[in-house]
């Protein structure tokens, strides 16, 4: 009897053992994000429109990387852990921007407390209104138009680049040209690329 | 051929150059130490390489997007069975040929006939209506239409989301 028991309750050993195995992975998916601290803050310093010493940057990335960690398992296979985070130090940057200009307008203008009214309003809705989808979808055919009017060596440089996820030797190799070459034709797709899209959709189309 | 930038592509005067500061944000070690360092250090390259970090990233998600909905699009348009509804509609004008042939002598009958039905049928369709509400199954006629509408919109809900732009 007490050795079914004891069987039947989970042994001690499983449980250290679960442990040993998950803390290796939260801890190399620390020191890889760690890795990646000095570009989180330049992201939210230019977000932020500050100095990269200021301490609402260090307050920034220190939050990303609580969120990173925690939410690490929404991390999709294959998706790339640059990409996500900077996505996530953008976010994390923009509310603390949004913040800190109600906190100066409220007291610039001695304003009174926020209705619920008001507050309900602030609210975003996570799905987007048919204008939105309508101008996100006018956004992407001028996307696509962009990425069309590319040379095509350039174009397929920006693609196996930002959906094949070469590296830049890599695609170097695969399209015999310079790395120096693929640089500077990722730099000026992106340029291009990147007039063609409005701010609000790249905060949009993270949703 | 180098996997490294010359010194040349990466320095601008004092301060990296564009090209390196792009490679640091796209995550590609093909600059120096020296200029890995210059980089964290220099407050005005930082916020450049941020800047940059930024617009590759939103470059990055939206090319990701416009991706996943041209596949959604080519999904759709192979979804849709075109030669098969096609053919059900040969074979349907096929079958119902003789019985159409057949009715053309009566297409004139029809329309003389037509304005006077009309107003028949609806005053029908009313007093049929109005038995029906004042009836004991008045309210579950009530009852079905709803849910049919409901259903129906439903169903122009689902069709209009399928085919459009998805978040």
């Amino acid at each position: 009897m007490l050795g079914a028991v004891f069987f039947a309750s989970p042994p001690p050993r499983g449980n250290i053992g679960a442990m040993t195995t998950a803390a290796p992975t939260v801890e190399a998916f620390s020191r890889e994000a760690a890795e990646l601290r000095p570009l989180l803050k330049a992201v939210a310093a230019s977000v932020l429109h500050v100095a990269p010493e200021h301490p609402d940057v260090d307050d920034a990335v220190s939050e990303t990387m609580r969120r990173a960690i925690e939410g690490r398992t929404r991390l999709r296979p294959g998706e790339p852990l640059r990409a996500w985070i900077v996505g996530i130090v953008k976010h994390v940057a923009l509310d603390a921007a949004r913040s800190r200009t109600r906190a100066l307008k409220r007291q610039a203008n001695d304003a009174p407390v926020e209705s619920t009214r008001d507050l309900a309003a602030r609210i975003p809705d996570s799905k987007p209104s048919p204008f939105e989808r309508t101008a996100r979808t006018q956004e992407l055919e001028r996307l696509e138009a962009a990425l069309g009017a590319l040379p095509d060596k350039q174009r397929e440089a920006v693609v196996l680049f930002f959906l094949e996820g070469l590296s830049y030797v890599d695609i170097g190799k695969r399209l015999g040209v310079p790395m120096g070459t693929v640089a500077t034709w990722i730099l000026r797709g992106k340029k291009a690329l990147a007039a063609s899209l409005s701010a609000e959709l790249g905060r949009r189309s993270e949703t | 051929m180098t996997d490294k930038l010359s010194d040349q592509e990466t320095w601008d005067g004092e301060h990296l150059s564009e090209l390196a500061l792009s490679c640091l944000a796209d995550g590609q070690d093909v600059i120096d130490a020296v200029a890995r360092v210059h980089a964290e250090s220099c407050a005005e390259c930082t916020l450049r390489l941020g800047g940059l970090a930024l617009e590759s990233h939103d470059v990055g998600v939206a090319l990701r997007l416009a991706k996943k909905l041209s596949v959604q699009s080519v999904k759709a348009a192979h979804g849709f069975p075109t030669l098969l509804v096609a053919a059900a509609g040969v074979l349907a004008a096929v079958c119902g040929a003789p019985a159409l042939l057949e009715g053309v002598p009566h297409v004139v009958d029809w329309a003389f006939a037509a304005p006077r039905a009309v107003p028949i049928l609806t005053s029908s369709f009313v007093a049929l209506s109005k038995a029906l509400a004042a009836g004991p199954g008045g309210a579950a006629v009530s009852l079905v239409s709803t849910f049919a509408l409901a259903l129906v919109g439903y169903a122009v809900a689902r069709a209009s989301r399928s085919t459009g732009v998805t978040s």
